[in-house]
C-alpha cells in the first residue's frame, strides 16, 4: 500500500543579513546552511495495517507526512502510496488518501459543518447514497449531529476534530494520514476517537499512519511502530517489542547530601550528572529497584530520591543508541 | 511640575516603541518608497500636458505644483488618515481597545504618543529620502526666508494633530456601529477632496474652493503647503494658523467626548 | 464542466455569508462607490481649468476612466482569493490546498469572491456611460465586441498582477505591497490618455506590463482616434490579447511558485 525507500528531505536555511544594507543585499544574494529533515528512511505499510509513527518533536515525522501526501517533493528516495507517487500524481494520490492534521483543520473556516461536508461531496463527486450512508454512519459514532449546523470557526477543539476526520474519510480513502488527532484533547475525546479510527480501520480495511507524541494512542490503536529520531528511522517493529523495552528500563533520580568523587554502582549506568543530582539507568531484570536504593543508601548520603518510567523521548533515545534494536520491517512477524 | 515631566517620560517612551516596533521592516519601506515615486511621477507626468496646452499664467506654476505634490508624498504617510494605522487606530476598528484600557494612562494622550512614534518614523524613512531624492530629479522649490521654513514647520506639526484628532473622531464611531467601513469611507472621500491632495484648491473653481475655506480639511494638506510655496504671506499666515489651531481644538474636545461617552457605553455593556 | 459547477457553488457559498449582515453589506457598497467618485471629481476639477489634456476632452478621458474601473473592480471581485492570499498562506493553509484533488490555481481562484465590489463597478460604468452619451461613437457589432473582449482582457490582466503577487509570497511577504504600483497605482496611470507619459514609462507600461492595452489602446479604436494618435493600427487591434496572455504567463509564474513552496515547505 505504501512504499517508502530511502527517502530523503533537505531545507535549506537562509540567514538573514543584519542592517539596512544587510537587508538590501538579502534580495539577491542569500547564504544558506542545510538541514536535513529526514535522512534515508525505508519501510512498507500493507493493506489494513494501523502504524504508529513516532519522534520526538522536530525528528521530521511532519516532513514525511507531507511527502506521503505531495505536499513537499523529496529531495532524493522514492515513495509510492497506492501505486501513486504522490508529489507527480498529486491529484490522483489526493483522491485516493484522507489526510487529518491535529494542528489545523481542512475545511472551510467560516462554512457550517454541513455545507464544507457538501463541497466535498461535490469535489470528490462522492455518489449520493455513498455520501448518505458514510454520513449516518460517522454521526452515529461521533455524534455530528449535534454540531452539523455551526460554523467550523465556533467549533471546540474536540468537535472539530470529530468533523475533520469524518470529513477525511467521506470519500471513502484508501490510506489514512492523522497528524496528531489527540493533540489537546481531553480523556473522554480521545478515546472516541481512538474507538472511530479502529472501528473504520477493521471494518474498511482502511490503512492508517499516525503520528503522535502520545503514546496510549499508540498502545489503543497499533500493533506496529516506526520510530524515527535526528531524521533516521531507528526502530521499526511491533509495538510489542518496544514495550519490552519500555518496562525493563527504568530511571532514578538522586539528589546526594555532598557531592560525591565516583557514584558508580553495579549494574546501573550513570546516564546524567550535575553537582549533586545524578540519574542512573536500570533494568529491573539485573537489579531490583528496593536493591539499588538499598545500595545507594548504604554508601552516600542523599537528599531525595525517585525512580521515573522514561518517557517517549528518552526512550527513543535508548533505542538510538542501541542500533541491533534495528529491525527492518520485511523481518518483523 | 515634575509630575508633568513624569507623565511627559511615559509618553515618550510609548511613541519610542511606536517608532522601533516599525524599524524591523525595512524592506517593506524600501517597496512603499517605491510606491510613493511612482505616483509622484505619475502626478508630474499628468499637470506637464495640462500645462503644456496653456500660455495664460495660473495661480500656481508647473514647478510650484510639482514641489506641491512632492510635498504630498512627503507628508501624508505622516498622517494616519492616509498612511497606515497604528495599532491603537486599528484596536478601536476591530474592538480589541478594551484592551488598551487596562494601561493606567490617559487613552488619548497614548493614542497621540503611539501616532507620534509612526509619524517621525514615516518622517524619517520614507518623507526625507522622498525630499532628497526629488530634489535631485526635478524642480523642487525650496524658500529662502527662514520665517517661511519655521512657520511651514508650525503649521506642518498642527496639521498632523489633527489629522490625528479627526481619525480619533471617525473610530470612536465604532463605538456605537459595529460596522464603521461605511462612515469611514464617505469621510475619506470628502477629506481628501476638501484637503486640496488631490488637487490644490487654488486651481479649484470659484464656489467649491470657497466651501473648501469654510471647512476644516485644508489645514491638513493646501495650508501648510500654500505657506511653504508663499502663497499665504504676511498677517495671512497668522490667520491660517489660527484656523488650524481652532479646528485642532474643536477636533480635540470632540474625539475626547466621544471617547469618553464610548468607554462608558463601553463599561456598561461588559465590552 | 466538472469546474464550472463547483465554481458556481462556491461563488453561491459566498456570496451568501457576505449578505448575511444585509445592512453593512448596503453601507459597504456606496462606500466604495464613494470613494472611487472622487478619483473621477478631480479629472473633472482639472479639466474645468485647462479644458483638454494632450488633445482629449473630458468625455474621452472618462471614457479611459469607465473602461479601466470596470476591470480593475470585476478583477477584485473575482480574483480576491490572490488578493488575500498573502493572509492565507501565513495561516499555512496552503497544505490544505495540496491535499485536495483540484488544482491549486483553481482552489485558490475559487476559495473568495467579493461581491462587495458591485459599488465600484457600478460607478465606473455609469461613468462610462455618460461618457459615450456626450461622445458621438458609432457603434457597430464590431466595436461591441471588441469592447466585451477588451473589458474581460483587462479584467484578466489586473487579475494576473494579483496573482504576481500571491506567487511572490512562496518566496516572502514583505515587499508584497509594491504590487500596489501596478494594480491601484495601473487605475490611476491608466485614466489618463499615455501620450502624456514619457516613452521609457509608455513602453514600459505597454510590452511589459501591458497596462497600456487595457484601455488605452481600446478607446483609440473605439473613439476614432488611431490616426491622430500614430499608433500601429495591427497593434490596436492586437491590444485586447495582451491582458489573457499576461494572465497565461502570470500562471507559469504560479506554477513555479507551488514546486518552489513544495520542495521547501514554506
Amino acid at each position: 500500500m505504501i512504499e517508502v525507500e530511502n527517502l530523503s528531505k533537505i531545507f535549506k536555511v537562509y540567514h538573514h543579513r543584519k542592517g539596512f544594507f544587510g537587508s538590501f543585499v538579502n534580495l539577491f544574494s542569500r547564504k544558506h546552511h542545510v538541514v536535513q529533515a529526514v535522512d534515508e528512511v525505508s519501510f512498507t505499510v500493507k493493506r489494513g495495517e494501523i502504524v504508529g509513527y513516532l519522534g520526538p518533536n522536530g525528528a521530521g515525522k511532519s516532513t514525511t507526512i507531507k511527502m506521503l501526501t505531495g505536499i513537499l517533493v523529496p529531495t532524493s528516495g522514492s515513495v509510492t502510496v497506492n501505486g501513486y507517487i504522490p508529489h507527480r500524481q498529486r491529484k490522483e494520490n489526493a483522491k485516493h488518501i484522507g489526510v487529518v492534521f491535529g494542528q489545523r483543520s481542512h475545511l472551510w473556516f467560516d462554512l457550517p459543518v454541513q455545507e464544507s461536508f457538501e463541497l466535498l461531496q461535490r469535489i470528490y463527486r462522492i455518489p449520493e447514497t455513498r455520501y448518505r450512508y458514510n454520513l449516518e454512519i460517522f454521526d452515529e459514532l461521533l455524534n455530528l449531529g449535534d454540531f452539523f449546523q455551526t460554523p467550523v470557526r465556533q467549533l471546540s477543539l474536540g468537535q472539530r476534530m470529530r468533523a475533520d476526520i469524518a470529513a477525511a474519510l467521506l470519500h471513502n480513502p484508501d490510506v489514512l494520514f492523522l497528524d496528531e488527532p489527540t493533540i489537546g484533547l481531553d480523556v473522554v475525546a480521545k478515546a472516541r476517537i481512538r474507538q472511530f479510527i479502529q472501528k473504520i480501520n477493521a471494518e474498511r480495511q482502511v490503512t492508517v499512519v499516525l503520528t503522535t507524541h502520545d503514546l496510549d494512542d499508540v498502545e489503543k490503536l497499533c500493533k506496529r511502530v516506526i520510530l524515527i529520531d535526528n531524521a533516521r528511522l531507528c526502530f521499526d517493529g511491533e509495538l510489542a517489542t518496544l514495550r519490552r523495552l519500555l518496562s525493563t528500563e527504568r530511571l532514578l533520580s538522586v539528589d546526594y547530601a555532598e557531592v560525591y568523587s565516583d557514584i558508580s554502582i553495579s549494574n546501573a549506568h550513570v546516564i546524567y550528572r550535575e553537582g549533586a543530582r545524578a540519574q542512573y539507568r536500570f533494568s529491573p531484570e539485573e537489579i531490583s529497584t528496593a536493591d539499588l536504593i538499598g545500595a545507594i543508601l548504604q554508601k552516600f548520603k542523599i537528599v531525595d530520591i525517585s525512580v521515573q518510567e522514561p518517557d517517549i523521548e528518552e526512550l527513543i533515545k535508548t533505542v538510538y543508541e542501541d542500533n541491533s534494536l534495528i529491525v527492518p520491517c520485511g523481518e518483523t512477524k | 511640575m515634575k509630575s508633568l515631566y513624569l507623565a511627559f517620560q511615559v509618553y515618550l517612551a510609548f511613541a519610542k516603541k511606536s517608532f522601533q516596533r516599525r524599524m524591523q521592516y525595512r524592506v517593506a519601506n524600501l517597496a512603499g518608497l517605491t510606491t510613493n515615486f511612482f505616483f509622484l511621477l505619475v502626478h508630474i507626468f499628468v499637470y506637464t500636458a495640462f500645462y503644456a496646452a496653456r500660455t495664460t499664467p495660473q495661480p500656481l506654476n508647473l514647478d510650484e505644483i510639482i514641489t506641491y505634490f512632492v510635498l504630498c508624498q512627503v507628508s501624508f504617510m505622516l498622517m494616519p488618515f492616509w498612511g497606515t494605522r497604528s495599532e491603537v487606530t486599528s484596536a478601536i476598528k476591530d474592538g480589541s481597545v478594551a484592551l488598551q484600557l487596562t494601561k493606567p494612562v490617559d487613552f488619548q494622550t497614548y493614542w497621540f504618543a503611539d501616532e507620534c512614534g509612526r509619524a517621525f518614523y514615516y518622517l524619517l524613512m520614507r518623507g526625507l529620502p522622498t525630499f532628497l531624492i526629488s530634489i535631485l530629479f526635478f524642480k523642487v522649490t525650496i524658500p529662502h526666508q527662514p520665517t517661511v521654513l519655521m512657520a511651514f514647520a508650525v503649521s506642518m506639526t498642527f496639521a498632523i494633530f489633527m489629522s490625528n484628532a479627526i481619525t480619533i473622531t471617525i473610530f470612536s464611531s465604532g463605538f456605537w456601529t459595529l460596522d464603521t467601513t461605511g462612515i469611514s469611507g464617505m469621510s475619506y472621500s470628502i477629506i481628501t477632496l476638501f484637503s486640496g491632495m488631490l488637487v490644490p484648491i487654488a486651481l479649484w473653481p470659484e464656489g467649491l474652493a470657497h466651501v473648501a475655506r469654510w471647512l476644516p480639511f485644508e489645514g491638513l494638506i493646501d495650508i501648510p503647503f500654500s505657506i511653504y510655496l508663499g502663497k499665504i504671506t504676511g498677517v495671512e499666515v497668522w490667520i491660517a494658523i489660527g484656523k488650524q489651531m481652532v479646528w485642532n481644538l474643536f477636533f480635540i474636545g470632540l474625539g475626547r467626548f466621544l471617547l469618553t461617552r464610548g468607554f462608558s457605553r463601553l463599561v456598561i455593556q461588559g465590552g | 464542466m466538472y469546474h464550472l459547477s463547483l465554481y458556481f457553488h462556491f461563488v453561491k457559498l459566498r456570496i451568501r455569508s457576505q449578505m448575511e449582515y444585509r445592512l453593512s453589506f448596503v453601507f459597504d457598497v456606496f462606500a466604495q462607490a464613494s470613494i472611487s467618485v472622487i478619483d473621477f471629481f478631480m479629472i473633472a476639477l482639472l479639466f474645468n481649468r485647462f479644458k483638454e489634456l494632450a488633445g482629449w476632452s473630458l468625455w474621452e478621458v472618462g471614457f479611459l476612466y469607465g473602461m479601466i474601473g470596470v476591470c480593475f473592480a470585476l478583477a477584485e471581485m473575482f480574483g480576491r482569493g490572490f488578493d488575500v492570499f498573502q493572509r492565507n498562506i501565513v495561516r499555512g493553509d496552503f497544505d490544505t490546498v495540496l491535499i485536495r484533488p483540484l488544482g491549486t490555481f483553481f482552489q485558490v481562484f475559487s476559495h473568495e469572491f467579493l461581491l462587495r465590489r458591485l459599488g465600484r463597478i457600478a460607478q465606473a460604468l455609469v461613468v462610462f456611460l455618460i461618457a459615450n452619451s456626450q461622445l458621438t461613437v458609432t457603434w457597430s457589432i464590431t466595436k461591441v465586441g471588441y469592447l466585451l473582449i477588451s473589458l474581460v482582457s483587462g479584467t484578466c490582466f489586473f487579475i494576473g498582477l494579483f496573482v504576481i503577487g500571491a506567487t511572490s509570497c512562496f518566496w516572502t511577504v514583505q515587499s508584497i505591497e509594491i504590487i500596489n504600483i501596478f494594480t491601484n497605482g495601473g487605475v490611476f496611470m491608466g485614466s489618463y490618455p499615455f501620450s502624456i507619459y514619457r516613452w521609457w514609462f509608455r513602453h514600459f507600461f505597454t510590452f511589459i506590463v501591458p497596462l497600456a492595452c487595457v484601455n488605452y489602446f481600446p478607446s483609440l479604436f473605439l473613439l476614432g482616434k488611431i490616426e491622430l494618435s500614430g499608433t500601429s493600427p495591427i497593434g490596436v487591434q492586437l491590444a485586447p490579447f495582451a491582458g489573457f496572455l499576461f494572465l497565461g504567463v502570470t500562471m507559469l509564474f504560479w506554477r513555479w511558485g507551488v514546486l518552489h513552496y513544495q520542495s521547501t515547505g514554506h
